[in-house]
């Protein structure tokens, strides 16, 4: 990850959380596995100093999970934290206490993570107390009012005696900063630092951040929705997806040419501040899945608009991303009597798997990317589909099954159906245009580690 | 004729202690036909009061205290056959209904103002993801709305429609039966998005429909907005502070600022031709994806307290190219056009891209100045 | 730096940690005053405390006066006289009640000023002690949720619970000896539970804000987070646990002794109305009965007004912070 110009200060190795591994009474009786949620999944990382990078995906991808891993706030369910050569999870009271302060944390919400019942001053000087830094009280209030000034809220002393409901939103997010420098931390981890902040206030707060880097030579790990964000604060970007890093890489060039499916659907999805610009909208079907019951081999695969066709398959990708999708339905126990609810028509008949097949092989994607006749309320116009024509049985015999609800027969009517690559295996990292990332598009030796993948692409 | 048209309104709450606050100030725009205006700002600005107050949603202590809100539809009781309000009701004056036909909203009673709601203007309120019952069925909430509004429709035909307006949104029919919990927020915004069209009403009004959701649900609900307004015929307000969201999707934009409209014009005009030293702050302080970015500005200073009542212009305390003149009064709208040309003309009501600066006739040289850090850095760091 | 900060004193530093507390708690009494109630119980509060310290000053007699007789207490009263006990209010010589005489000769006011100490004790003291036991224990339930710590104490929690109150008061003051202590002590035991389990979920919930998160990413042990952080959130709900259990106490003292099981030798309302009820004067000498029952509702009412108004400081509902 190297920017080149420091040691590394920070390894993640092989990484993973999962919460809640607890199995209810009926659950343990019928000998069912726990179904954790897997918040991040096998990630491995490596920070130097001086970086600056960030951590970007949608809700539920588990960037925060990471970012609060980082600063030890919980331990990794495998794998290990490295910081400074020293394992996290092998620290002593007293290398613990060393490294709070070379660690910390910049929350979301400014408001929130400031105690509205201690002053200013109280909570800024809370970290020196804590870790015994300034012996008297007139010295830890002569640092607090430098901190202060440094980020920004001068006369520093005006605002010692104030109460976080005092102030702005702004006001009490360089607080919350103040707060994390005042030990005069290495390495800052920051969750979202300016997303409930007014728009004309981020600018302000984002500056600040990157004057503050050299100032106190700060290493940063952003982590963010905001796109628009990390292109303008990072160096480096790792994309993330149901707990599982897809890209990463340096990140004007992961911005302006992203190699794997989901970060180009990202990219794709972000708004145009330019009225003229007529933007693709995202390719990208259906939702993200639950994180406790993650798809089969690369998690993207069931909404990928690249899936890859086995090479035994004869009809067309589009086709077959459909029957991917279809299938993945079925699973999930969505496609069922009650997709024709309402309408008219008789359930055992013909007319009605048909009817099935046309909306449920219809994909929930921008109108742009659609087939033309193909819409959300009429479906997909079967024929229009190039699916080799034995496929195409298995798909109304399953239609049968599931308008039954008899689920796993219809299922089991896709044994004979080749299945992709990208569910059968995970992709691990592949080397693309410069950076890594986990896809089957990719040619090139899969590592399993990120790291690993890095540093032989380095080689 | 345009659908909606306000004229110099003003909202304000009662607040126990102190004068009342100006939430809303002396704004005029129009909304046409089908076609989608945005009322963009920062929290604080106005706008969600703004919306409410044009379907009387204000809460107890809100009150529209001057203008009008002139609506181009009528009252079924005013009805005549042809559905154009009766001649007595327009030519009198205790109808509040003028001569081309169109009714004063701010005038109408509880009542009336009940039939006018989701059958003529629909609500996506904010927060809307909350907005559904929890415990109703979402396809039922659907189903009450349709017979609340038209009462003469059966049980059934209302869940048939029900149930397609979720199609169309692109919500399976089978989730008309699940409970709102059960869907993921994308899909609760589309049911909301289902539930507001469901009497086929002439506007929407939706307050902030996509802050809160990923970016990749949020491009799929834009989609689904669009293709509702185009099948339905209908105009949209949309009140979002997200500006690339309003860039995308609105046809004209007003920019609010301290209760008062700073700026009105098509997306192009604003985002173009930014024409207020507010827009221009704006525009420059947010990072996007497109560019790479040296160094983003920020404009110093808070908010106004709108419990202060001020003739001023209220972003003069923190504009770096305010005037004497500009904390005397509140500038009037002029036309860009005349100020691109060096000439300071108030605007004429037709006239698309209008500013509310004194200093319009010099823009060309603001807009070049409000790219330099050190202009914005006059005042004080601290916000 | 100036000079002038390199001498602040410990003093400075106590004014100012102190000074915008104290402006805290002047804002947290506006707020209190703002209620009408909470005005009301403070001050009937404040009315009977001065009877609780200065009895002297207020009881028109000392408590060895009896009727007819004076502080002398020798028997001197005529069979007529005593026939005539107890006797409804008397202003003037001979003698001066201004609330009548109990049966045997003594003054109800003089009773009523004298018991007020016991009352307010009991409450108090039960309220106080409730807390001291219930509140810890809530924040660390509430800390630790979900762990044996908590599960541990809930279940003991559950257990005392399930006791019977009379029975185990019964016990205790069998094993103990009848004293008002050992009434607290039972009255306690009931209590502190209520205040447990009320601190436990907001402690739970408080526990959740990001503010503890940042305050261990500090490096804060755990219990300067609980003590430090999360106690002063969770302070002025237990003051309104502590009023309410004040008021408990107080009633339930007097129930107590109306049923045989107070302390006779001190004097309380309670019992009070005990006496009048085993002597049987109760549909006669309704200045005997009525003044108790009244010192009593309105010493509870007065806890109870207080906590309303303590709850509202507490969760404001348009806060400005």
């Amino acid at each position: 990850m190297a920017t080149g110009n420091g040691d590394p200060l920070i390894e993640v190795r092989n990484v993973s959380k999962y919460f809640d591994q607890t199995v209810g009474v009926t659950d343990r009786i019928l000998g069912r596995d726990p179904q954790p949620v897997r918040a991040v999944e096998n990630v491995s990382l490596t920070i130097d100093e001086g970086d600056i990078i960030g951590i970007a995906g949608e809700s539920g991808c588990g960037k925060t999970t990471l970012g609060n891993m980082l600063v030890k706030l919980y331990p990794p369910t495998e794998g290990e934290i490295i910081f400074d050569g020293q394992r996290l999870a092998d620290m002593s009271r007293a290398d613990e206490r060393e490294f709070r302060k070379r660690v910390q944390m910049i929350f979301q919400d400014p408001f929130e993570s400031l105690n509205p019942r201690m002053t200013v001053l109280d909570s800024v000087a809370e970290p020196l107390k804590i870790n015994d830094m300034g012996e008297t009280y007139s010295q830890r209030r002569e640092r607090v009012v430098e901190v202060l000034n440094d980020v920004g809220l001068s006369p520093a002393e005006q605002f010692l005696d104030q109460y976080p409901g005092e102030l702005s939103g702004g006001e009490r997010q360089r607080v919350a900063i103040a707060r994390a420098l005042v030990v005069d931390p290495d390495f800052i981890v920051a969750d979202e630092p300016v997303s409930m902040l007014d728009v004309s206030i981020r600018a302000s707060v984002l500056n600040l951040m990157q004057d503050l880097q050299d100032e106190y030579d700060l290493t940063y790990l952003f982590v963010s929705h905001d796109l628009a964000l990390i292109r303008y604060m990072t160096d480096e970007t790792g994309i993330m997806y149901l707990g599982d890093v897809v890209e990463y890489g340096d990140t004007t060039q992961i911005v302006e040419n992203p190699q794997h499916p989901y970060t180009q659907a990202l990219f794709d999805a972000v708004p145009v501040v330019d009225p003229k610009h007529e933007r693709h909208r995202a390719n990208v079907a259906g939702e993200i899945p639950s994180p406790r019951n993650p798809p089969s081999g690369c998690k993207f695969h069931p909404r990928c608009p690249e899936v890859i066709p086995p090479d035994a398959w004869r009809g067309d990708q589009d086709a077959y991303r459909r029957l991917v999708m279809f299938r993945s339905g079925l699973q999930d126990r969505e496609i069922g009597p009650g997709s024709l609810e309402g309408l008219d028509v008789d359930l055992d008949s013909e007319t009605a798997v048909t009817m099935l097949l046309e909306r449920e092989l219809a994909l929930d994607i921008p109108q742009e990317h659609r087939m033309e006749d193909e819409s959300p309320e009429s479906g997909v116009n079967l024929d229009r589909l190039e699916m080799p024509p034995d496929v195409m049985d298995t798909l109304r015999s399953a239609a049968g099954d599931a308008l039954q609800e008899n689920y796993e027969a219809a299922l089991d009517r896709f044994e004979g159906v080749p299945r992709s690559i990208c569910s059968r295996e995970h992709p691990g990292y592949r080397t693309a245009a410069g950076r890594q990332a986990a896809c089957h598009l990719y040619e090139g030796q899969p590592e399993d580690s990120l790291t690993t993948a890095i540093s032989r692409a380095d080689d | 004729m345009s659908l909606l048209e306000i004229n110099d309104l003003s909202v304000r709450y009662r607040i126990q202690e102190g004068p009342d606050v100006r939430a809303v100030e002396d704004v005029n725009f129009t909304v046409d036909p089908g076609e989608t205006f945005g009322l963009v700002g920062e929290s604080g600005c106005g706008k969600t009061t703004l919306g409410k107050s044009l379907l009387a949603l204000l809460d107890n202590n809100g009150y529209v205290e001057s203008g009008e809100v002139w609506y181009d539809g009528v009252l079924p009781r005013w009805e005549d056959d042809d559905g154009e309000p009766k001649l007595e009701v327009v030519e009198s004056d205790q109808y509040p209904v003028r001569e081309d036909g169109m009714m004063d909203l701010t005038e109408l009673d509880v009542e009336d103002m009940r039939q006018v709601r989701w059958r003529d203007i629909a609500l996506i309120p904010q927060g809307s993801m909350n907005a559904l019952n929890p415990v109703y069925k979402v396809g039922d909430q659907i189903v009450e709305a349709i017979r609340i509004h038209e009462p003469n429709t059966s049980e059934e035909e209302a869940e048939g429609r029900a149930r397609d307006l979720l199609e169309r949104v692109g919500i399976e029919r089978v989730r008309a039966d699940d409970y709102a919990h059960q869907l993921s927020g994308g899909m609760k915004q589309r049911a909301v998005i289902a539930l507001a069209m469901a009497c086929d009403p002439a506007m929407v009004i939706a307050d902030e429909p996509t802050t809160a959701l990923d970016v990749i649900i949020q491009d799929r609900v834009l989609d689904a907005i669009k293709d509702m307004q185009e099948e339905f015929d209908a105009a949209m307000l949309i009140i979002s502070h997200d500006i690339s969201v309003m860039s995308e999707t609105c046809d004209r934009l007003g920019v609010m600022y301290g209760g008062r409209l700073m700026e009105t014009g098509t997306a192009e005009e604003i985002f173009l031709n930014p024409s207020n030293p507010y827009t221009l702050g704006l525009q420059n302080s947010f990072p996007t994806v497109q560019e790479e970015q040296e160094r983003l500005l920020s404009i110093p200073g808070t908010p106004p307290d709108l419990s202060q009542p001020a003739d001023e212009c209220r972003f003069a305390p923190r504009c770096p190219f305010a005037t004497g003149q500009c904390f005397d009064d509140h500038p009037p709208l002029y036309s860009v056009a005349e100020g691109e040309a060096g000439r300071l003309w108030e605007a004429d009501p037709d006239e698309s891209h209008k500013t509310a600066c004194y200093r319009v006739d010099e823009i060309e040289e603001l807009r070049n100045q409000a790219t330099e850090e050190h202009v914005w850095q006059q005042e004080t760091e601290i916000h | 730096m100036s000079t002038e900060e390199s001498e602040l004193t410990w003093y400075d530093g106590f004014k100012d940690r102190w000074s915008h507390r104290y402006e805290r708690f002047q804002r947290g009494w506006e707020r209190f005053t703002s209620h009408r109630m909470g005005i009301v119980g403070v001050l009937i509060l404040v009315f009977f405390s001065l009877w609780a310290m200065f009895p002297d000053v207020f009881a028109p007699h000392s408590l060895q006066w009896k009727a007819y007789l004076g502080p002398t207490g020798e028997g001197r009263m005529t069979l007529e006289q005593a026939d005539s006990l107890p006797h409804p209010p008397a202003f003037g010589d001979p003698f001066f009640a201004p609330m009548g005489t109990t049966d045997n000769g003594q003054g109800v006011m003089t009773l009523m000023v004298y018991s007020a100490r016991t009352a307010l004790y009991i409450g108090f003291a039960a309220g106080v002690l409730s807390s001291l036991v219930g509140v810890p224990l809530g924040l660390i339930s509430g800390f630790y949720g979900d762990t044996w710590i908590d599960e541990t104490i809930q279940r003991i929690a559950d257990v005392v619970y399930s006791l019977p109150f009379l029975p185990l008061v019964i016990v205790l003051v069998a094993v103990r000896g009848i004293t008002t202590t050992n009434i607290i002590l039972a009255i306690v035991v009931r209590s502190w539970i209520n205040n447990c389990i009320i601190i436990r979920g907001e402690t739970l919930s408080l526990k959740e804000h990001a503010y503890v998160d940042s305050a261990k990413v500090a490096g804060a042990s755990d219990t300067r987070i609980v003590f430090r952080h999360i106690l002063p959130h969770v302070l002025p709900l237990s003051f309104v646990y502590l009023a309410q259990d004040a008021a408990f106490a107080i009633l339930t003292q007097a129930s107590l002794a109306y049923l045989g099981l107070a302390d006779f030798t001190a004097n309380s309302w309670g019992l009070m109305l005990q006496n009048i009820q085993s002597k049987g004067y109760i549909f006669e000498a309704f200045w005997w009965l009525i003044p108790p029952g009244i010192a009593i509702t309105l010493v509870a009412a007065a806890f109870y007004f207080i906590g309303f108004s303590m709850e509202d400081v507490a969760n404001p509902q348009r806060s400005q912070e």
